[in-house]
Parts: structure tokens; sequence; C-alpha cells
């Protein structure tokens, strides 16, 4: 017997007290709609849509604006009802990216208080095919960072058991799912329900940190005599308690084998604001085009935003009376893992706009990090939620051995940041972990080619 | 490389934080001393300090290389040598273990991090070749003059009668080096040490119970074997330089240093091994490190 319902992982950080989610996390959301919206055609790094408008057109909210152009993107919809005022170009790496930006109309139409928002609805008219062609239709992806097609992971080759719906928020400061779990519970709910039947799942979990108790209840106490195959997993925060393996791990005990996907342990991963999104779609005929949306850290009144896509990220910093320090860093999304866009930034400066992917917008103080040398502490292997010897990975890198790095399974790593986080002498060994297990893994398809 | 690389958060630990609680871990043991062997142990523990920290940066000047004194590594190995001498050592025997250490067993192989064996027990031993007579006079605590008498491992070794309690033992109240006779404040420091997760618990606990024990049974005196000689000192803050990811790999690591430690407290012409045990545990390393395998990686059975 296990005197707990969960499995904690190996390893991982405790990187703040609380205080940083306390910042916005009692803060209700704010929905919010700009004059003007630039909706990228590349919503995640390496997904890619055709533009299907042209200047001086006129969109209704709701309307597909792009068709997938390739395996990582999904279908993008006008945010706003409005005119098409310009098509922006630009420079992402080696690709142009067109930026649809489009001028809302003074009135929009108004959204239908639909009784899905309020109660369990029936699924019972829908079938499993249907559901996850309405997910390809309303443009479903992972809004947790990585972005993967809803409509692609909801077709494994694999019999699947489980729907994780991913609400750990692990990542330090950010509030958004936190908020949307409780202030728009029945339609993650609803998705949620609809994603258990679209994977043919037996069950779905949601799955949260035990710092967002107050949802737990809240939910629990939604579920209570409906026969939903829903129930909620409250976790011990820690990060990366929502990194996909480790809640794998958590819920289920089971590990997936190296190199697979969540469906080799019959499961399926899926972030709340897709539920949320899914909830939309197959009740209201809305596909995927708000998300919500945390602008926090130095900041001077933080807050959480319910915003159409391309939102200009600006104007949500500026609601959040802007930006207080000076000298600071800008992050894209959570410390862990979010990329920095830039350092001492006015909020004006910040030309990015909401994609389906952007849990937040994080202001920290700046600071200048120095490597020095590793003093052989073994923190980082301690830390490694893949169970890995970073120091040794990093070693054996920069020493330019990427056989030894493979023996030291390098390829098992992803990029949480624990090691770098956790080293006292600030060497960058998430860096060149990362690097090393790309460079392993295009060495073993080289030879696989051979 | 770019400036801000993932994650943008960092931990408030550095290795100057870890150094200075390791130089805090190893105060009780110092005040003691003062209280025992009086003001020369003070005296010798800064100026070692001050020559190891010295020695650092000058070479690093000269060599034009990064200037790290003030990660206070430097310091810790000042402590720990001056904690391996009597206090009756010539203040210039120390020094000279100080340069060596940092000079030859440090700096010469790549500094912090990259140095194969202990610096200070290393610049210790280097000194005791050189000058036996003046290192191996051990003060007597609480004495008026500069008396010197055999240690407790030194007069079991003899055949002597020890004359010093249990209590004394644990206490400090031995002769003996003047950082190394009280295993309850060194403990006391380890203990801060262990609080703060900063040091290998399993390695120094394996290390000191079998040395003390096995050593203590073979020279008929448990109590001796433990708290007579070096061990604590060394088993909890020398052994314990390098951590293995493994728990093998820690067990192996302070079994190799028991059995040199055991050895040589009963076969050699030394009365203590621990400085021997450690300095050789350090060299098999390389060779243990092959074996210490992650004991689970994600998804890999």
């Amino acid at each position: 017997m296990k005197d707990q319902d969960f499995t904690v992982f190996h390893g991982g950080v405790h990187p703040t007290d609380g205080s940083d989610k306390a910042l916005s996390n009692a803060k209700p959301i704010v929905e919010y709609t700009p004059k003007v919206v630039e909706i990228s055609m590349a919503q995640t790094g390496p997904s890619i849509c055709e533009l299907l408008v042209k200047e001086g057109d006129h969109v209704d909210r709701g309307q597909l604006i792009g068709s997938p152009a390739n395996f990582f993107a999904v279908k993008l919809h006008a945010s706003v009802s409005g005119t098409v005022k310009e098509i922006k170009k630009v420079q992402n790496g080696p690709r142009e990216v067109p930026i649809c930006v489009i001028e809302a109309d003074e009135t929009q139409p108004p959204v239908e208080d639909l009784p899905y928002r309020h109660q369990l609805a029936d699924l019972s008219s829908y079938t499993k095919e249907q559901l996850i062609s309405l997910m390809e239709e309303g443009g479903i992806t992972g809004m947790g960072g990585a972005g993967f097609p809803s409509h692609v992971k909801y077709k494994p080759n694999k019999p699947i058991e489980y729907v994780l719906i991913n609400a750990a928020e692990c990542e330090p400061f950010l509030t958004c799912d936190h908020r949307m779990l409780l202030e728009h519970s029945w339609e993650i709910l609803n998705g949620a329900n609809a994603m258990v039947k679209a994977g043919g799942a037996k069950k779905g979990y949601i799955c949260m940190e035990d710092n967002k108790q107050d949802v737990a209840d809240h939910l629990n106490k939604l579920l209570q005599g409906t026969n939903a195959p829903l129930e909620v997993k409250v976790l011990p925060t820690k990060y990366p308690q929502g990194g996909e393996r480790q809640l794998i791990l958590a819920v289920t005990g089971n590990e997936i084998p190296a190199g697979g996907l969540p469906a080799d342990a019959a499961c399926i991963v899926s972030n709340t604001q897709s539920a949320k999104a899914m909830g939309d779609i197959v009740f209201a005929g809305i596909p995927s085009i708000t998300r919500c949306i945390t602008i926090t850290g130095k900041v001077n009144d933080p807050k959480n935003f319910l915003v159409p896509l391309g939102t200009p990220i600006r104007e949500l910093v500026a609601l959040a009376g802007g930006i207080r320090e000076k000298s600071n860093k800008v992050i894209l999304g959570g410390p862990m893992t979010g990329p920095c866009i830039g350092t001492d930034m006015t909020g004006d400066e910040i030309t990015q706009c909401v994609t389906k992917v952007n849990g937040g917008l994080l202001v920290l103080e700046n600071d200048h990090i120095v490597e020095s040398a590793c003093i052989r502490c073994g923190g980082c292997a301690l830390a490694c939620p893949a169970g890995l010897s970073p120091f040794k990975i990093d070693h054996a890198y920069r020493a330019g051995n990427l056989e030894l790095c493979e023996k030291l399974h390098a390829t098992e790593c992803i990029a949480c940041g624990c090691c770098s986080y956790t080293c006292p002498a600030k060497r960058e060994l998430t860096f060149y972990n990362t690097k090393a297990r790309d460079a392993v893994k295009a060495m073993i398809r080289e030879r696989g080619k051979k | 490389m770019a400036e801000h690389i993932n994650p943008n958060l960092r931990s408030p630990k550095t290795t100057q934080k870890i150094m200075l609680d390791v130089c805090i871990a190893l105060m009780p043991a110092l005040i003691y001393s003062v209280v025992i062997f009086g003001i020369n142990s003070l005296i010798l523990t800064a100026v070692s300090v001050i020559t190891c920290m010295a020695a650092e940066g000058i070479w690093q000047t000269i060599r034009k290389e990064p200037l790290t004194v003030t990660d206070l590594s430097a310091a810790v190995t000042g402590i720990l040598i001056a904690f391996n001498m009597s206090s009756t050592t010539p203040v210039w025997v120390v020094m000279i273990a100080d340069v060596f250490a940092i000079i030859v067993v440090k700096q010469v192989f790549g500094g912090i991090g990259s140095n194969v064996v202990n610096p200070a027990l290393m610049g210790r031993l280097f000194t005791m070749m050189v000058y036996p007579v003046q290192m191996m006079r051990y003060a007597v605590p609480g004495a008026v003059d500069a008396a010197s008498s055999p240690t407790v491992l030194s007069a079991i070794k003899a055949g002597q009668e020890v004359s010093y309690s249990v209590g004394d033992m644990i206490l400090g109240n031995i002769p003996g080096a003047l950082g190394e006779t009280s295993a309850l404040f060194l403990l006391v420091g380890f203990l801060y040490l262990a609080y703060k997760k900063e040091v290998n618990v399993l390695a120094a606990v394996v290390y000191i119970a079998v040395t003390g024990l096995v050593s203590g049974l073979m020279m008929g005196n448990v109590a001796a074997g433990f708290f007579g000689g070096g061990l604590f000192l060394g088993g909890l803050f020398m052994l314990t330089d390098y951590v293995f990811v493994s728990k093998k790999g820690k067990l192996l690591y302070a079994l190799a240093a028991a059995v040199i430690t055991i050895l040589v407290r009963q076969f050699s012409m030394y009365p203590e091994g621990v400085c021997f045990g450690i300095l050789i545990a350090n060299c098999t390393v390389a060779l243990i490190d092959r074996i210490d395998k992650q004991p689970h990686v994600y998804g890999v059975k």
C-alpha cells in the first residue's frame, strides 16, 4: 500500500517561497480587448501557417485566417472582428513570418452565455472522432509552452488509459492557470471531459500542485455528484512537477521509456488552457482565440489578463502599472524556461504579442551571472529530475567527448533548468546539457543513416 | 555567449557562501583550541589563512589568471592546514605548508575543483616529511610552557598507558594537532553543514565508523580509535571534498580511505593514518568514478 496517491519524482528544486505567486494569484482575471491585434503566423518557434486573408479584408471573430503549413502548426482564427490593416513581415531566424494586423471593430459581437459555463455538459452526442476533428478545427494546441498540436496528440497508435490535465503551473510567478481554474472552472472541466472521450481514456486527472488547494477544493465541490470521469489530483509543490514526464510519473507511478512519448505510458497530457479551449470549441463553437496571461514580477500592479490572441503585451504591461525597475530583465513565460527578451527595457519597448503559448510576461531584476569552476559538490545530480549527472555531461561536452555524453544519457535531458538553478559555481549547465543532448541525438541519427 | 541564459532564476547559493559556511563550521573547534592550547592556535590559523590567500592571489596575478581568492576556498585550506599542526609549530613551517598546498597541489593542477588530492593534507604531509622534528611535537592541553607529549595514538603504539578519560578525548583535552582533538566541537560544525545540506554525510559516517571501530579494536582501545587522533577532522572536513552521485561510489570511497587508515595505524611506523588514508582515497577517485553511475536515469531500464 502506498501511503500517498502520488509518486515523488527524483530531484527537482524549490526556486521560490510562494511570495512570487502571491503577487498575482488573488487577482481576478481582467478581460481586455485591444484596438489592434497582431497575430503571428508562427505561434510557436517551429510552426508556420499560411495566411488566408489580405490587407483590407474584413474578418469576423473566429474566422479562419491561417491554415497549417507544417506538422507543428494548427489552424489559426481571427481573435477579433475587424479589418485587416496590414500584413507585417518579421524575420524569425531563417524564415520570414507574416503577421496579420487586425483593427478591431468598435463593437464586438457579444459572447453568448451558454450552459457549459455553469454545469457539466452532455457529451453523448459526440463520437471520439468528432471530438478530435473539432480539436483540429478549433486550432487546439498545447498552451503550456511547447505548443504541440492536440489533434495529433489525441491520435496515438497506443491505447490510452489516462488524460492528464496539466494544471501544475510549476513555473514560479505564473498564476494564469490558477485563476482560470477558479473563474472558468466549468469550461475547463467540460473541455477536460471531452478530452478524456477524445483520447478514449477511462479517466481524466486534473493535476495541480498543493499551492492551489483552493482550486482543488473548488473543483471537487463542482464535480461532486456528477458522473464525469474526472478526478482532482493534488501533488507536492516542486519544480518541475508540471514537466510532462514528471507529471506522468507522479500520477501513474510509471515512467515514459527513454525516447518514448506519453502514449507509451498510456497517457496524454494537455494543458489547463488547452482544456478550456477544447470546452469552447466543442460546446460553443468558439475556436482557440483567447488566452489568459500573467503580467508579473517587477511591475507596479501584477495582474492576470484574458485577452484575444495577438494582443500587444506592452498594453498589458501598461495596464499592470508599468515596469518599476529600471535595471531589469524581461522574460516571456516563466523564469525557469521562458526566454529573456531584453534587459533594462521600458514597457513600450516590448514588441511581442500574445500567442497561444504565452503564459506570462515576467520582469525580474537584472543580474550578471559569471561562471566559475565546478567544485564537484554534486548538487546538480541531486536536483536533476531526469536522474542525470549534469556536471559530468557539461564537462564531457566542453571537452568535445560526445561518446561520453551519450553514455551519460545526455539524450534524456528535459532542459528544465534545475541544474543551473542549483549550481553554486553558476555554471551554465542547462545550456551545455541541452547542447549535448541535441548533439548526441544528431550523432545517433547520423549513425542510423550509415 | 548570450548574456541571459535559461533558467532566469538562480539559487542564492554560491561557492563563496559554501566556503564561508565551512569556515564557520570550523570555528567551534578553533575557539576550543584557543581555550586548551592558548592564543597560538589563533595566531597560527590566522597566519595560515592569510598565507594561503596571498599565495593564491600572487600566483594568479603572475599567471594573469582570473582571481578566485574571494571564493574563500584558500581560506578553508588555510584553516585546515593550521588545524593539522601542533600549536607549537613554528610559524614558518606552517607557511611553507600553505604555499606548497596552494601552489603545487591546487593551482598547478588547475585551481579549485581541479586538484587531485586535498591540498591541506598534502601540504601537511609535505612539511611532515621535510620537518619531522618540528611537526611531531604535540602540545599538551593547558600546559603553561611549550611542553610536548605523545598523542594518544602514539602512546598506544609505544605500548604506554593512556591516562586520558573518554570524556577528555571526546571534548579534546588531549595532546594533538591544534584543531583535531575536539571531536565534539568538530561534530557541532559538521552538523551545521549537514543542516545546510553542504556535506556528504554518508561517506563521513562510514569512514569514521569503520576506521574508529576496526582500528580501535585492533589497538585494544575503541575510544582512542575514534577520538585519539585526527579521525573526526579528516572524516568530517577533508574526506568529503569530492561527492559521488551513487551510494555505491560514496561507500567505496569511504571504505578505501578507511582501509588505508586502519593499515597505516596498525602496521606502519606512524601512529596516525588519516592523512594517508584520505590522500590515497583521493587518488582512487578517477577509478571509482568509472563505476559511479546515477542510480536511475528517468525512462532508462
